[in-house]
């Protein structure tokens, strides 16, 4: 497999609410693309399931699919966290690949 | 999709108002079939944003939010993919009813949001012209 790049994220407090942006970089392969006519089709490499947690305590759970654009990108926003707590990011994909990030919030 | 191991119809319609809700519209392999398993009826309430005219199938934004009281879990389908289902939202207590991503149409056609609350199950639907699929 690939080496996957780490997941991006960014998570600002403003007025109680923490927004953040997720990138995570995969090829969320579909398995209908040729690279070529003559070639056979890519086998499908996609993220299944991502979990955000803070502080130990989830504030996301997605489930995605061979719909969602390639590296997919994330936004959401959540109560009762401070500046400076941990924030993780962990997907998981269909060919048992996974890998976890971590920010701060800011 | 029942390869991944999701539960089938059945299960989750027994199950709309729990966590594994959407796994009914996950399993199915036709817009129709999504559609039914969630039971859903449509509501103002919902927020849906996708542009009316995406020139590339293979990213198109979608931001939804929810004003419904007790929202669980929001799912997106398009109704043109060969598989409708394309993500989902469940949101613990704390996190807004609010997502922002970027999806993949293979046409012109709709995306719908479902949003699954302690109250049943709402939809918004939006139409959105392709210029170039995004599944190739």
């Amino acid at each position: 497999m690939t080496t996957i790049s780490p997941i991006r994220i960014r998570a600002r407090l403003r007025d109680g609410l923490t927004e953040v942006h997720v990138l995570m970089p995969h090829p969320m392969e579909t398995g209908f693309r040729r690279e070529a006519a003559d070639q056979p089709v890519a086998a499908a490499h996609y993220i299944t399931d991502m979990r955000v947690s803070v502080a130990g305590r989830d504030v996301l759970a997605a489930r995605l699919s061979v719909a969602v654009s390639a590296d997919p990108l994330l936004t959401f926003r959540f109560r009762n966290a401070q500046a400076g707590d941990r924030i993780a990011v962990t997907w998981t994909d269909n060919l048992g690949g996974q890998r976890t990030d971590e920010s701060l919030i800011t | 999709m029942a390869a991944m191991g999701f539960a089938g119809l059945p299960a989750a319609r027994a199950s709309a108002r729990g966590p594994a809700g959407s796994a009914g519209a996950f399993a199915a392999s036709t817009f129709a079939e999504a559609m039914a398993a969630l039971e859903a009826a449509p509501s103002p309430l919902i927020t849906l944003e996708v542009p009316a005219i995406a020139e590339n199938g293979a990213s198109v934004p979608v931001t939804v939010s929810s004003a419904l009281p007790g929202t669980r879990e929001i799912v997106l389908l398009v109704d043109c993919n060969p598989q409708p289902a394309a993500a989902q939202f469940g949101f613990p207590a704390g996190t807004e009813p609010f997502v922002a991503t970027r999806i993949r149409m293979a046409g012109s056609g709709a995306v719908v949001a479902a949003v699954l609350t302690d109250h049943g199950v709402f939809t918004a639907s939006r139409a959105v012209e392709v210029i170039v699929g995004g599944c190739g």
